[in-house]
């Protein structure tokens, strides 16, 4: 028991420790500098992450409202090359050009069944007289701004028929369109689909030359 | 001192130590003010100035033909405002050197763009207002170039915009918007809940420099786009029927004309074109009268068309037969001396009621149809559509007169053939229509589906019940007179006939009842209404030109009639003919 007591006696002062954490002595001055030195730098951590975070969130604001500018721009350059589109398709403007390259629609159809080889009415020549023949466009349209020029597109039928006599077997019927769209930006290269994507690409990076384009879209693509 | 200076320290202690609290409390007061009494009221106050509420405009939903073609849509247009306290030079980059620009550079530059006098220009940049309007609705190249200018007291506002890309086709039937974004006429108007959209707004707090403030409260009521409006006419059909109407109705000097394609197992109408026509984009140069739809909105007494209706009244009520033999003189007295002639010179001729259709005798119809009481031939027009509106609703369609008890004796007979009652043109090539369903009319279709922004289709007009007017022998025996009249020798319907085809069709000369209501004045409403391929009718086609001057029957309205079949016939692929059509005897 004394063995157990003389143990246990020498443990009692441990016990203090407690008590000792509620009286301020210098031995016990160090650690907590340090938690507070910890909890200072904690907070200084946190204020730089928020201010961080803060400033992360502004610029992202900024970049937010300069891609909806953007976004704005290109709806309008959408817009704007839409109308053109709708105008060079519009009625008006195909009936006129189909007139001012010479065609005549023919009032005599002639149909062929393929399932008997059999020939429905009888073939002849479009009638090109004047009184059968429908006068050019009479239906008003103020929408009608961006005209197809039927000399644009003899060029480019020309031009496609050359390439298409040069090479039948990698004739790629878009490719002559390139001769039309003489108003196209420079960074377009030969084909319609390029030509397109360079143009609107011109559009993105300058808006006004979307608004000085005016009919530079290749017409013959629209036929 | 040792003791003294102590006490003064602490007097000096507790006064600064008062000063402290004085000015804490003071402080406090204060911030209790601010923070607790007047908080609602400056927090208000600094939101107000921080938030901006913008309207987000809806798109008004567009109106496409049966193909999807667009024949009315909606895009940004921009009216140039100004605020002339801010006009004054300013200094802009011209080609990378800095420049300063005049006013009076400014607004020629201005007048230039928008195709204005720069003095009109120069006079909307003076003033104390805040606010002019230098231009209403520019287009969007247009809003760039001035955009581009950079002037500084230069505000466009984007105002949605209401387009019409093929400007004046279908335009009658379209209608068109005010400067107010209010449908005026048209299906504009009577399809707007299709059509119309619900503005949203959005509302958000921005800083000095207009950007958004991260985090601020974002309310946003997204805007509701209006629905697609999908009609039943085919845009290149129509375009061309505007095309033939427009310079008929120009060559013949005429006041007004239409036609109108109709499908005949569907009831669609797949163009109805009319001349002169409006273009909704600038109603303004046309004349009232020509801004709406006259073929759901003008009656005027048919004429010779309706002998058809009175010949297959008779046949139906088993009183006649395409052979039936008639006496027809130039010219016969009804009862007091009222007289009732034939339009063209002829002597008395032994017609059948075929020959009676193919020379369109009045002396000859009239003893076919008093075989049948009148309240009969009521109920048969009633049942062919006449004095009742279509299912289409247009705005301000008109149902056309018929009586039910003759207003006269005269009346009864002259009825007969298409005077003494009104019918719109639609009504009358309804009546065609049945004739070609063989004797079930439907109702007419000009819209076919509103598909809602969130891509919910419902159909866009209710359509009537098919209602049965003639048995099918009749209606065969009238489409195979129909198609004698064209292909028979003599008459009016042979200038109609296209080689290769068998068509059918019917004239009609209409006298046009003076304005006020005593007689009827020199000038003619002529038509031509007719069916293809007569073995099996698909398409009705019923021309009418209103007042021609330079012809004065029905002779001018075959040959715009032919020039439209023609068309209908290529578009929809109708192979030519391989029967011959029967011949029914005109003469006995």
């Amino acid at each position: 028991m004394s063995a157990l007591a003389s143990y246990k006696s020498p443990a009692r002062p441990s016990l203090s420790l407690v008590q000792g954490l509620r009286s301020v002595t210098d031995r016990q001055a160090n650690p907590r500098l340090a938690f507070a030195a910890m909890v200072t730098a904690g907070l200084l951590g946190i204020a730089i992450l928020n201010l961080l975070l803060n400033l992360a969130t502004s610029s992202g604001v900024y970049e937010l409202a300069g891609l909806k500018n953007q976004q704005k721009s290109l709806q309008l350059s959408s817009q704007i090359l839409q109308q053109q589109v709708d105008s060079l398709s519009s009625n008006q403007n195909l009936a006129s050009a189909a007139q001012a390259m010479g065609m005549v629609a023919n009032a005599n159809p002639v149909f062929l069944d393929v399932n008997n080889s059999k020939v429905y009415g009888e073939p002849a020549a479009a009638i090109a007289s004047a009184t059968d023949r429908v006068s050019g466009n009479l239906i008003a349209n103020s929408q009608w701004t961006t005209k197809s020029h039927a000399g644009q597109i003899q060029a480019a039928l020309s031009a496609e028929q050359a390439k298409a006599t040069q090479n039948v077997a990698s004739s790629f019927a878009t490719d002559s369109t390139a001769s039309a769209s003489s108003t196209k930006p420079a960074t377009a290269t030969s084909s319609w689909t390029n030509a397109a994507q360079g143009y609107v690409g011109g559009a993105k990076s300058s808006t006004s030359q979307v608004g000085l384009a005016g009919g530079g879209i290749p017409a013959a693509a629209t036929h | 001192m040792s003791n003294r200076a102590p006490s003064q320290q602490a007097r000096r202690l507790r006064g600064l130590f008062s000063a402290i609290v004085i000015i804490a409390l003071a402080c406090a007061v204060r911030l209790i003010q601010f923070q607790i009494v007047q908080a609602p009221q400056i927090n208000a106050e600094s939101f107000a100035r921080r938030s901006i509420t913008t309207t987000l405009p809806a798109m008004r939903g567009n109106i496409v033909d049966a193909n999807g073609k667009i024949l009315a849509t909606t895009v940004m247009a921009y009216d140039v405002n100004v605020d002339p306290t801010m006009v004054a030079p300013f200094n802009t980059k011209v080609n990378g050197v800095d420049t300063t620009v005049t006013v009076d550079q400014a607004a020629q530059e201005l007048a230039v763009i928008l195709h204005m006098d720069p003095a009109l220009v120069m006079q909307k940049l003076q003033g104390t207002s805040h606010y002019s309007q230098v231009a209403k609705q520019v287009d969007g190249a247009t809003y760039l170039k001035i955009k581009n200018l950079d002037i500084p007291w230069v505000f466009p506002e984007p105002v949605p915009h209401r387009v019409y890309p093929n400007g004046a086709l279908a335009g009658n039937l379209l209608g068109f918007i005010g400067s107010d974004g209010q449908p005026l006429e048209g299906l504009e108007v009577s399809q707007n809940k299709c059509l119309a959209g619900v503005d949203g707004k959005e509302t958000y707090q921005r800083g000095v420099d207009g950007i958004k403030i991260p985090g601020s409260a974002d309310v946003k009521v997204p805007p509701q786009n209006g629905g697609t409006l999908k009609l039943t006419i085919d845009s290149d059909l129509q375009y061309f029927a505007q095309q033939v109407m427009a310079k008929y109705v120009r060559n013949e000097r005429a006041d007004w004309g239409s036609a109108i394609v109709v499908e005949v197992k569907t009831g669609k109408i797949l163009a109805a074109a009319e001349a002169p026509s409006v273009d909704p984009n600038n109603f303004t140069a046309v004349a009232a009268e020509n801004r709406s739809s006259r073929i759901f909105r003008v009656t005027f007494e048919p004429g010779s068309t309706v002998k058809m209706v009175t010949a297959a009244t008779a046949i139906d009520q088993g009183v006649a037969t395409p052979l039936t033999h008639v006496v027809a003189p130039q010219s016969t007295t009804i009862l007091n001396g009222f007289r009732i002639s034939d339009s063209h010179q002829h002597p008395t001729e032994h017609l059948t009621l075929q020959g009676v259709l193919i020379e369109s005798s009045n002396t000859g119809i009239i003893q076919i149809g008093i075989k049948v009481p009148y309240a009969t031939r009521y109920h048969y027009w009633t049942n062919f559509g006449l004095g009742s509106r279509t299912a289409v609703n247009f705005p301000g369609e008109a149902s056309g007169i018929i009586h039910e008890t003759a207003p006269d004796g005269a009346s009864v007979y002259t009825s007969m053939f298409g005077q003494a009652m009104t019918v719109t043109p639609m009504q009358s090539a309804f009546v065609y229509q049945t004739f070609a369903n063989l004797g079930v009319r439907l109702s007419p279709q000009l819209l076919e589906t509103c598909t809602a922004a969130n891509g919910t289709v419902t159909p866009a007009q209710t359509v009537g019940k098919p209602v049965r007017v003639l048995k099918t022998s009749t209606a065969r025996e009238v489409i195979s007179m129909l198609e004698n009249d064209v292909a028979q020798k003599g008459g009016v319907g042979s200038t109609a006939a296209i080689p290769g085809y068998r068509i059918g069709g019917k004239s009609g000369t209409a006298q046009i009842a003076n304005p006020n209501g005593v007689g009827y004045g020199l000038l003619h409403a002529i038509s031509f209404i007719g069916l293809a391929p007569a073995e099996d009718p698909k398409y009705v086609l019923a021309v009418t030109i209103y007042k021609p001057r330079t012809v004065s029957n029905s002779i001018g309205a075959t040959p715009p009639f032919k020039a439209i079949l023609e068309q209908v016939l290529r578009t929809y692929r109708v192979p030519p003919s391989t029967t011959k059509a029967p011949q029914i005897a005109a003469h006995w």
